[in-house]
């Protein structure tokens, strides 16, 4: 028992040695240079006087943004560019305060100067650009189709019609579903962890929103869903900022296209989508 | 301002989701909290214990938190409804321990001299009950009852938690879609005020009607 109880920690600390050489050979050299400063009275400025970043995450979306119950550390991509954010205007990862943006309130946390900046899986839409900026995006993605595992009724989409479908208030498949599938029954929850109880108790026979909180959920609840059909549509996933606050739009631009060419968006994404979906995905252009 | 047509049907259907619920849930809560009344007078010890546990139970339990347990909860015993007919189901359980409480003040201020000279005069407990003592009771307490009735309104909005397409929800969906919740939910504050003003008077009316018959 004796030397299990040293070599174990040991052990640990071997591998966590390991793995940061190995992570720090592998990040660009920005990450040990100082920071850029910036002109007085800029956001960015008011971040680093702050010392900390204030952003709007969601806490109840695996993969995006996520609280994990057994540690309450923060998980997610939306999470990940956080701290990428936080790293490159205060010089360090651990500078984000997080605040728990609902679909509902992102843009009056914008609006009032609540949050600096929103990483909640925003999606672009036409409403949403009339009242804030959007940076990115981060993230191009498909509404998709989640069943029951032991379901074979449904293999596309047109087979969605004249079944109960499940998806949040908010979604974009909310929007797309009548059009798509005018006949499916459309059910509307607040939270995804809802439909997915609502689908495994029958109450609907499939879940429709975007790809990666599908995996999300498939991954929660192990074994019980599989994905069926092709995309239904695309989904951008932007960075949300106050409107009119250009300097800090381009700014946040400028940090997306400098973490996506030194490969820090591709380390992000591999932890968390990339980790249930193995793919070599390529960074989306930066078009907002 | 245009937005807002678009969702001119959702609204309305809404104000209906909305209207119903309040029409199934106060029908439903007005029986059970009659009948839980009539056991917690009642000289039967049991009756009189399983009213007064259900009360504390029910009453004590928020109604999103009975809402929730309801629509996924039961289903994990095999018992699966509507999410409409959950709501108002649910609404009734909720409710009909505070109409049953309303109710036993107004029974309270019945004199029990009144129940011994309907004894005396020959009626048994459940003539006596159904036709002096309970139009009394409710003679009393007709303006507190309306009380229960706007607060139940108002936690029809509770529906729209396990999707039940009520005013709420529409107003919330609306809200989202277009990402303008000061207007809409605005909209939505009148509503419930104009429907929660509509109910007020008529509750005053009915009091007075009541007030002169007693």
């Amino acid at each position: 028992m004796k030397t299990i109880r040293i070599i174990a920690p040991l052990a640990i600390a071997a591998t966590l040695a390991l793995g940061t050489t190995g992570c720090g050979s592998s990040t660009a050299p920005a990450a040990s240079s100082p920071v850029e400063s910036f002109p007085a009275g800029t956001t960015m400025a008011k971040i680093q006087q702050r010392g900390k970043i204030v952003v709007g995450v969601k806490y109840d979306q695996p993969m995006f943004g996520v609280k994990n119950p057994v540690t309450g550390d923060m998980e997610g991509l939306d999470v990940e560019m956080a701290k990428l954010l936080a790293k490159d205007l205060t010089g360090s990862a651990d500078n984000v305060e997080y605040v728990e943006a609902v679909t509902a309130n992102r843009e009056a946390f914008l609006q009032q100067g609540k949050v600096d900046a929103i990483l909640a899986s925003y999606a672009v839409t036409d409403e949403r650009k009339k009242v804030v900026a959007f940076e990115g995006p981060y993230l191009e993605s498909g509404v998709s189709t989640m069943i029951r595992n032991d379901d074979s009724s449904i293999s596309n989409k047109d087979d969605l019609n004249g079944k109960p479908v499940c998806t949040t208030t908010g979604a974009r498949a909310a929007q797309l579903l009548p059009t798509l599938a005018p006949q499916a029954k459309l059910t509307l929850f607040g939270t995804y962890s809802e439909c997915a109880q609502a689908l495994k108790q029958k109450r609907v026979d499939a879940v429709v929103t975007n790809e990666s909180l599908l995996l999300g959920l498939m991954d929660q609840n192990k074994g019980d869903f599989k994905l069926v059909g092709d995309y239904m549509a695309s989904e951008e996933y932007a960075i949300g900022s106050a409107k009119d606050d250009t300097a800090w739009h381009d700014y946040l631009d400028g940090f997306l296209k400098k973490i996506e060419d030194s490969g820090e968006w591709k380390k992000a994404y591999d932890n968390t989508i990339g980790a249930v979906k193995p793919s070599d995905v390529t960074p989306p252009h930066i078009t907002l | 301002m245009s937005f807002i047509s678009g969702y001119i049907a959702d609204f309305s259907s809404g104000v209906m989701i909305t209207l119903e619920l309040t029409v199934l849930g106060w029908g439903g809560a007005l029986v059970l909290g009659t009948i839980l009344t009539a056991m917690r007078v009642s000289p039967i010890r049991t009756l009189n214990a399983a009213a007064a546990a259900y009360v504390t139970v029910f009453r004590n339990i928020p109604l999103p938190v009975q809402m929730v347990l309801f629509v996924f909860g039961l289903p994990l015993l095999g018992i699966q409804y509507s999410l409409f007919a959950s709501a108002a189901v649910v609404l009734v359980i909720y409710t009909a321990p505070f109409i049953s409480e309303t109710l036993r003040s107004g029974l309270n201020t019945i004199s029990t001299g009144e129940l011994e000279a309907l004894r005396a005069l020959g009626f048994g407990p459940r003539p006596a009950m159904q036709h002096l003592i309970l139009p009394q009771a409710f003679g009393t307490v007709i303006q507190p009852l309306g009380n229960v009735l706007i607060t139940m309104i108002k936690n029809t909005s509770v529906a729209a938690l396990v999707g039940v397409a009520d005013l709420t929800f529409a107003t919330n969906k609306a809200a989202v879609d277009e990402a303008q919740p000061f207007l809409i939910f605005g909209g939505a504050a009148i509503s419930y005020l104009v429907i929660g003003l509509l109910v007020g008077r008529l509750v005053s009316t009915l009091d007075r009607k009541a007030a002169f018959s007693r």
